[in-house]
C-alpha cells in the first residue's frame, strides 16, 4: 500500500440552478484572453444535451479516454504510440473551433459611428476570431432550459444508449444542469498522451496542470480527454485547462467556481487513495462493476494503519488532518451519495455528482415509505439516463444513492412534523440516524467551512529562509547559491 | 591593389560557400539555444489544426511526410559518400535512378503540399489572423526551395555527388573546398543559398518545431507525477 493524496470536488447537482455564475467567475478569472475566448473551463450544460464541444461524451466519435484491449491492457482509445507518431501531422479526433462554436462580440461601435439613415443601425454580431460578420449559429449554451431539445437533445449520448423510447413532448420532458469542468483525474488520458510530456499530474494534491514551457502543440491531450476539457489555445498554440485554481488552493482557499457558487453546491476537501491499485481496479471488463470499484481505491483517513504510512510516503500532517474532516471523503465512500461521471471512459474522475432527484416533493405528501420508494423507479428523470451519465450504466448504484437522498428527506420531515420515525428504513438503505442528520446537515445547511476543507500548502522550506534573514526589504537574488557572501 | 584572383582567391565563391553558410549554421544554433532557453513559451508547433482541418489533412500530410522523404534523400545523395554507397552495390544508373524517381515522387509530395498550405492561409479569414509575417517568408521560401529541388532532380540531373556533396561535408570538418561549386549550375547553386537563408532565419521560424520530435515519448511512462514548483 502506498498513500497520495488528491483535492477532490463533489457537486450536488440537486442544489444546482443552472445560473451560470461559476463559468462566468471562471472565466473572468482564468480565460478573457485572446485565443482562448472560445474556452470555457468551467461550463453548465443542461441535460439531456449534446453539450459542449457538440457530443463530447461520444467516444465513438471523439476517441478520448482509455479503452481495455483484448490482452487485458489498458490503452489510450485514439491509440497507442504508433498511432501518436504517424499522425502528429494531422490528428484525426481533434475537435474544430466550429465543434465548440465561433467566439464573437458585437460591433458596438457601429451604432455611434453610423451615418444617419433611415433605419436605426444594428450592432451586428462579428467572430472573435476572424473579425468577420457572422450569423451565431451555435454557442457555449445553446440548449439552455431545453432549447432546441427536439431536435439536438435526442443526441445526446446518454439518451441514445437507452432502451426505452424517450420522447421529447412537453408534458414528458425532464432535466437537469451539469456543471462540468476538468476532472483531474487519477488516470488523466491527456497526461498519458502528451509526446513532449507537458502535462503532469502534481504530486503533493493531484492537480493536473500543462507546462506551458514543455508544451509544443501536439494536440494529442485535446483529443485524448474524455471530457474535453484540455483546449488549445488558437493565439499562443498551446494547450490549456482548468488549474483547479492552484494558487487559491495553496492558500487554503476554495476554486473560483465553488467560490462563487449560488446554490453552495459544490465541496472541495482531500481524500487519500492507494495508486498501487489503479491499474487493477481500471482493468475490469464491465462498465457496470467500475463505480464500485473505484471506491475499493480510497484509503479511511482514520485507520491507523493508513495515517502510518502516509506519514511514510510523505503525505504532509495537515493532509491527513484534513482528509479527516473531508467532506469529499463522506460525500462519496462513507454515505455513496456521490457518484463518478462516466467512469466507462477508465481515466478515474476525481469531480464527483450527487445525483438530481427531480421534482420529486409533491411524492412525500402523505405517502408511505414503501410507496414513496416504489415511486423513485418512475422518477422524471430515467434512473437509466443518470446511470449512463454517472455510473457507466449501473441502475442500482444510481437508485443507491437516490434511495439514500430519499431516505435523509423522509426522516428529516418525519423529525420536523414530529410524526413516528421508522429507522429501520433508514438502515435498510445503509443509513444511521446520525448519518441521516450529518448527511442532512452537509446536503442542506453546510457552511462555508465544512463545504470547503482544503489544507494550506506548506511553503517554508521553499526558501532557505536562514539565507534570507535579515533581507527584509532588501531582496537580492534570495534563490541565488552563488553571489551571496 | 592585391590581384586576389592571382593567389586563388574567388570570393563571390568563398563568401557565398564559406562565410555565409557559416554565418547561418552559427545564427542557427545561438539562435535556437537563445530562444529555447529564454522564450520556451515561444517553442510551439504553431498547429492551425483547431481553425481549420479539412484541408490541413492532405496539405500537411503530403508536405510533412514528403519533407521526411526528401530528408533522407539528402542523406543518402549528400551526406554519404559516393564511395560507400557504391562499395554496397549501388551502381551509378541505380542512385540516378533512386534520385529521379523518389526524389520527384517526394518534391512533388512538398511541393503539393505547400501549395495547399499556401492557398488555405490565403483564403481562410481564421487563418489570415494568425498567419505572421514570418510565416509567409518561411512558406514561400519553402516552396521556392522545394521547386528549385525539383528542377535540379528532374531537369539539370547535375552530378551533385562530385560537386555540392563532398564540399557540403567538408564544411562539418571546418575544410570546405568551396571550388568544388564553382562549376555547379545556378539554379543548384540558389537552392543551396536559400536553403542556408532558411537555415539563418529558422531560429526565428515556426520551423523550431523540427528540434522537439518528441522521441523521449516512446519510453516514456505514462502517467508523469511532478513536485509543486515553489
Amino acid at each position: 500500500m502506498r498513500v497520495k493524496a488528491q483535492i477532490t470536488m463533489v457537486l450536488n447537482l440537486d442544489k444546482c440552478i443552472g445560473c451560470h455564475t461559476c463559468s462566468v467567475t471562471c472565466k473572468n478569472t482564468w480565460t478573457k484572453r485572446d485565443g482562448v475566448e472560445y474556452v470555457w473551463f468551467n461550463n453548465v450544460e443542461t441535460k439531456p444535451g449534446v453539450g459542449y464541444p457538440i457530443q463530447w461524451e461520444n467516444q465513438e466519435k471523439w476517441k478520448g479516454g482509455w479503452e481495455l484491449k483484448g490482452n487485458g491492457k489498458l490503452q489510450l482509445k485514439q491509440g497507442g504510440k504508433l498511432f501518436e507518431f504517424l499522425n502528429i501531422f494531422h490528428n484525426p479526433n481533434l475537435p474544430t473551433i466550429d465543434d465548440y462554436y465561433e467566439p464573437w462580440t458585437y460591433d458596438y461601435e457601429h451604432l455611434f459611428n453610423a451615418p444617419k439613415q433611415k433605419h436605426q443601425p444594428v450592432a451586428r454580431a462579428k467572430s472573435l476570431i476572424s473579425g468577420e460578420k457572422i450569423d451565431i449559429k451555435w454557442g457555449p449554451n445553446w440548449e439552455d432550459d431545453l432549447a432546441g431539445a427536439p431536435e439536438h437533445a435526442v443526441n445526446d449520448p446518454n439518451i441514445q444508449k437507452i432502451a426505452q423510447e424517450v420522447r421529447m413532448k412537453f408534458e414528458e420532458t425532464f432535466f437537469f444542469y451539469l456543471p462540468r469542468l476538468c476532472e483531474h483525474c487519477l488516470n488523466p488520458a491527456c497526461v498519458a498522451a502528451c509526446p513532449s510530456g507537458a502535462l503532469y499530474k502534481r504530486n503533493e494534491d493531484g492537480i493536473v496542470l500543462v507546462d506551458q514551457d514543455n508544451c509544443r502543440g501536439w494536440r494529442y491531450c485535446i483529443s485524448a480527454c474524455p471530457y474535453k476539457k484540455v483546449y488549445f489555445n488558437w493565439a499562443t498554440q498551446k494547450a490549456e485547462k482548468c488549474t483547479f485554481c492552484f494558487p487559491r488552493i495553496e492558500a487554503g482557499l476554495p476554486t473560483i467556481c465553488s467560490e462563487t457558487c449560488v446554490g453552495k453546491i459544490r465541496y472541495i476537501g482531500v481524500i487519500l487513495y492507494d495508486p498501487d491499485k489503479l491499474t487493477e481496479l481500471l482493468n475490469e471488463k464491465d462498465d457496470k462493476k467500475l463505480y464500485e470499484k473505484q471506491l475499493e481505491i480510497f484509503l479511511d483517513p482514520n485507520d491507523p494503519k493508513v495515517i502510518e504510512q502516509a506519514k511514510k510516503d510523505g503525505v504532509p500532517d495537515n493532509y491527513i488532518e484534513f482528509a479527516q474532516k473531508s467532506p469529499v471523503y463522506k460525500l462519496m465512500v462513507k454515505y455513496k451519495v456521490a457518484l463518478s461521471l462516466h467512469p466507462e471512459f477508465r481515466t478515474f474522475p476525481m469531480v464527483w455528482y450527487v445525483p438530481p432527484i427531480s421534482p420529486i416533493l409533491q411524492l412525500f405528501e402523505d405517502k408511505s415509505y414503501d410507496e414513496l420508494f416504489s415511486s423513485i423507479d418512475e422518477m422524471r428523470i430515467p434512473l437509466e439516463y443518470l446511470a449512463n451519465l454517472l455510473t457507466g450504466g449501473n441502475v442500482e448504484a444510481i437508485k443507491g444513492a437516490i434511495n439514500r437522498l430519499v431516505a435523509v428527506r423522509y426522516y428529516m420531515r418525519a423529525k420536523e412534523l414530529g410524526k413516528e420515525i421508522d429507522t429501520k428504513k433508514l438502515e435498510e438503505v445503509g443509513l444511521s440516524p446520525e448519518g441521516a442528520e450529518e448527511l442532512y446537515r452537509m446536503l442542506a445547511i453546510a457552511k462555508f467551512e465544512e463545504r470547503f476543507v482544503i489544507p494550506t500548502t506548506r511553503k517554508e522550506f521553499d526558501r532557505d529562509v536562514y539565507k534570507e534573514q535579515g533581507m527584509t526589504g532588501f531582496d537580492y537574488t534570495p534563490d541565488c547559491d552563488f553571489c551571496l557572501p | 591593389m592585391v590581384d586576389l584572383a592571382r593567389y586563388g582567391y574567388d570570393a563571390i565563391n568563398l563568401f557565398f560557400w564559406v562565410v555565409f553558410p557559416y554565418i547561418a549554421i552559427t545564427i542557427f544554433f545561438i539562435g535556437n539555444a537563445y530562444r529555447f532557453f529564454a522564450y520556451p513559451f515561444t517553442w510551439t508547433s504553431k498547429s492551425s489544426e483547431i481553425l481549420e482541418k479539412k484541408t490541413l489533412r492532405p496539405a500537411s500530410l503530403l508536405f510533412h511526410y514528403g519533407i521526411i522523404l526528401a530528408f533522407i534523400g539528402h542523406i543518402i545523395g549528400i551526406v554519404i559518400p559516393k564511395s560507400w554507397t557504391e562499395e554496397i552495390g549501388l551502381t551509378e544508373h541505380m542512385y540516378r535512378m533512386i534520385a529521379l524517381y523518389a526524389g520527384t515522387f517526394a518534391g512533388l509530395m512538398v511541393i503539393a503540399g505547400l501549395v495547399l498550405f499556401i492557398y488555405r492561409r490565403w483564403r481562410n479569414p481564421r487563418l489570415k489572423v494568425i498567419t505572421t509575417k514570418m510565416d509567409w517568408i518561411t512558406l514561400w521560401l519553402l516552396l521556392a526551395i522545394a521547386v528549385l529541388g525539383n528542377i535540379n532532380t528532374i531537369v539539370l540531373q547535375h552530378d551533385y555527388r562530385e560537386t555540392v556533396a563532398p564540399w557540403f561535408r567538408g564544411l562539418w570538418v571546418f575544410t570546405p573546398n568551396y571550388t568544388l561549386m564553382a562549376e555547379v549550375p545556378f539554379l543548384l547553386k540558389l537552392h543551396i543559398f536559400l536553403v542556408f537563408v532558411l537555415t539563418a532565419i529558422f531560429p526565428f521560424t515556426r520551423l523550431v518545431h523540427i528540434l522537439s520530435i518528441p522521441l523521449s515519448y516512446i519510453f516514456r511512462r505514462p502517467i508523469i507525477y511532478r513536485e509543486r514548483c515553489p
